[in-house]
């Protein structure tokens, strides 16, 4: 399998998650931002305002694609005829690459528009990994998987979320995301140590690291992307940096969607600590 | 020529007429292009496709299992004779 | 049933809370309860298509308030899970749950409003055409206009209600300061839904030329709806309302019919 063409020009420091509510202010004020992440669900339906929209700000700033709607870990066929419009899409758009979670989110035709959480276990690593390279020879190239939140763990797991993962991205041959927010929010509901999971991640495999902000539900935390990033997660990328290298990052923000400028500001700090690293190397 | 066909034929006509009247006094291109749009015009229009986790849709936010007991509180307080009794 | 099945299975069931058996699956946590953790799922999968619910009926939200539209949402959600992993295909069938839902039986316009916001929210995300250029206009023939079939634009929904719909979206949705009472009483009407290039609109029409519409909807040449319209309406002139159709900008072309 080809790795994706990569320009390192277009695709390095600390890009943002491209949101409905900010799109007229950044065709207007056109932020130093160097690419955008469009949610491929959003731009599955046939005309209208979102990809007239995208089709704007491509033409000024470079973007990654990220789904959530294959159901990279389920039983039900993938859904040939999503997969044909993702593909439609890329030709259409051109993006850098296409990310989708290490889940499942439907069964039997019925759909839960969430991320739910794979057992762990040997027949669940074939399971996916055959699937995800289904994907990849659809598309003619490498996807980048993305490790989810959670907040339960099934009793037929016989091994770690990291061990799991390291497993899937061998056998598929694909690339990694790496959401810093989400192994902090695992960690704590799960009660295991977010930088043994940074350790045991395939290094050599990991192409984006992504930020969001939790919400503290007193029992568990609860991944809602609704927030600022919080300080224990700055910790853990700055740790995840030094550990990997300065990998392309994303900040997520997607309920109680705030100004832009909001996370202009948490951008610039991401950018700290990515610039930080680069000037020590 | 039938009769059907008489009126078939002066309803297109009356279309065109009306449409190369719009043509000449520049109508067609007096229309408010993309550009000049007001925003989106979708309230609520959503990103649905985040891999966000919600807690809206928590046990306590609807606690009445059996009983109906939530009455419309919006803007419906506003429409008069709206009532079936 | 492999292993992974059976698990979703019983997974996805606990989370439309059809069954507690999932339980047995989950590892109980320290602080939180296998059905603790669980619950978490529910309430984020029902949380997620009761927001999506809101955002694709924000007036019927309006009219009828959070709490109200969240509850009542959350109990269609209960019966009738997303089958979709777009959450744009979701809700298509709320408008009918709204007529037969009890609590609302005192509010009748209320699906009415809810059917005219789906075809709303299917009209915004659509694939558009435009409408019939003056230089092809004229170049359609004369002599062959009953053999040829008038195409609508794209998209073009049409609506018919007992109550004033365009006035109940508007306080729905609050746009309109002005707005401060509706009387149902003054009527409803014929509605149509279509888009401005990117912008969805909407419009009351007159009857006779909402009929019209109806009719250029079906598979049927120009010559048969003008035929049909001399036998329906002998006292209508029919050129006043293809032209208004010209007018407003919803034919998108004449061409040889289809059969």
């Amino acid at each position: 399998m080809s790795a994706f063409k990569i320009n390192p020009k277009d695709y390095h420091g600390v890009g943002i998650g491209l949101r409905s509510a900010h799109y007229q202010t950044i065709l207007a004020d056109r932020p130093d931002v160097p690419w955008f992440e469009a949610l491929t669900d959003n731009y599955m339906n046939d005309g209208g305002y979102p990809l007239h929209y995208l089709e704007k700000i491509r033409a000024h700033y470079p973007i990654t694609f990220h789904g959530v709607g294959l159901s990279l870990g389920g039983v039900d066929p993938i859904d040939l005829t999503y997969l044909k419009r993702l593909k439609a899409l890329r030709s259409q758009f051109q993006p850098i690459h296409f990310s989708d979670h290490l889940c499942w989110t439907s069964h039997d035709g019925r759909h839960s528009n969430d991320l739910l959480p794979m057992p762990y276990t040997q027949d669940a690593v074939r399971h996916v990994s055959e699937r995800i390279d289904q994907v990849q020879n659809s598309l003619g190239e490498q996807i980048l998987v993305e490790n989810v939140s959670s907040y339960l763990s099934y009793t037929m797991s016989d091994r770690t979320e990291a061990e799991f993962f390291a497993e899937v991205a061998q056998q598929a041959d694909c690339l990694i995301l790496c959401d810093i927010n989400n192994i902090y929010v695992s960690a704590k509901n799960h009660g295991f140590d977010a930088l043994d999971y940074l350790k045991a991640m395939p290094k050599a495999r990991i192409r984006e690291l992504h930020l969001a902000g939790y919400e503290d539900q007193g029992d568990y935390l609860l991944d809602t992307h609704g927030e600022a990033v919080h300080e224990p997660v700055w910790g853990l990328y700055e740790r995840a940096l030094e550990e990997y290298g300065e990998i392309p990052t994303l900040l997520e923000w997607d309920t109680n969607i705030p100004d832009f400028s909001v996370l202009m500001q948490e951008q610039s700090r991401a950018l700290n600590y990515w610039t930080k690293k680069q000037a020590r190397v | 020529m039938s009769n059907a066909k008489m009126i078939t034929k002066s309803a297109l006509a009356s279309m065109i007429a009306v449409g190369v009247m719009a043509a000449s006094t520049d109508a067609f291109a007096g229309k408010p292009g993309f550009e000049k749009c007001q925003g989106i015009a979708k309230a609520g229009m959503n990103d649905c496709g985040t891999s966000k986790h919600s807690c809206a849709g928590q046990a306590a936010k609807d606690g009445d299992a059996e009983e109906w007991v939530y009455v419309p509180e919006g803007t419906c307080s506003k429409i008069v004779n709206g009532k079936v009794k | 049933m492999s292993e992974l099945s059976k698990l979703y299975a019983t997974m996805m069931e606990a989370i439309y809370g059809e069954t507690s058996l999932a339980a047995s699956y989950i590892v109980p946590g320290k602080v939180l309860s296998a059905a603790a953790q669980l619950g978490i799922y529910q309430g984020s999968v029902k949380g997620g298509l009761v927001q999506a619910l809101g955002d694709l009926f924000p007036a019927s939200k309006g009219l009828l308030g959070e709490q109200f539209f969240d509850a009542m949402a959350s109990r269609y959600v209960a019966i009738n899970p997303s089958q979709s992993a777009s959450l744009d295909h979701y809700g298509e069938t709320f408008p009918l749950f709204m007529q037969r839902f009890e609590p609302l039986a005192e509010l009748p316009y209320m699906p009415d409003l809810a059917s005219l916001e789906w075809t709303w929210h299917l009209a915004f995300h659509a694939a558009s055409t435009n409408a019939i250029s003056p230089d092809v206009l004229t170049g359609v023939p004369l002599d062959q206009a009953d053999q040829l079939q008038c195409i609508l634009v794209e998209p073009i929904y049409l609506h018919r209600s007992d109550y004033p719909l365009l006035e109940l979206r508007a306080l729905g949705l609050m746009t309109e300061s002005e707005v401060d009472a509706v009387d149902i009483a003054s009527g409803g009407g014929c509605y149509v839904v279509f888009r401005d290039g990117l912008n969805t609109q909407m419009s009351q029409v007159s009857p006779p030329l909402y009929a019209l519409l109806e009719e250029l909807k079906k598979p049927l040449s120009f010559g048969t709806i003008c035929a049909q319209w001399l036998s329906k309406h002998p006292d209508l002139e029919l050129n006043v309302y293809t032209a208004e159709l010209i007018k407003r900008s919803w034919i998108a072309d004449f061409r040889a019919i289809n059969n």
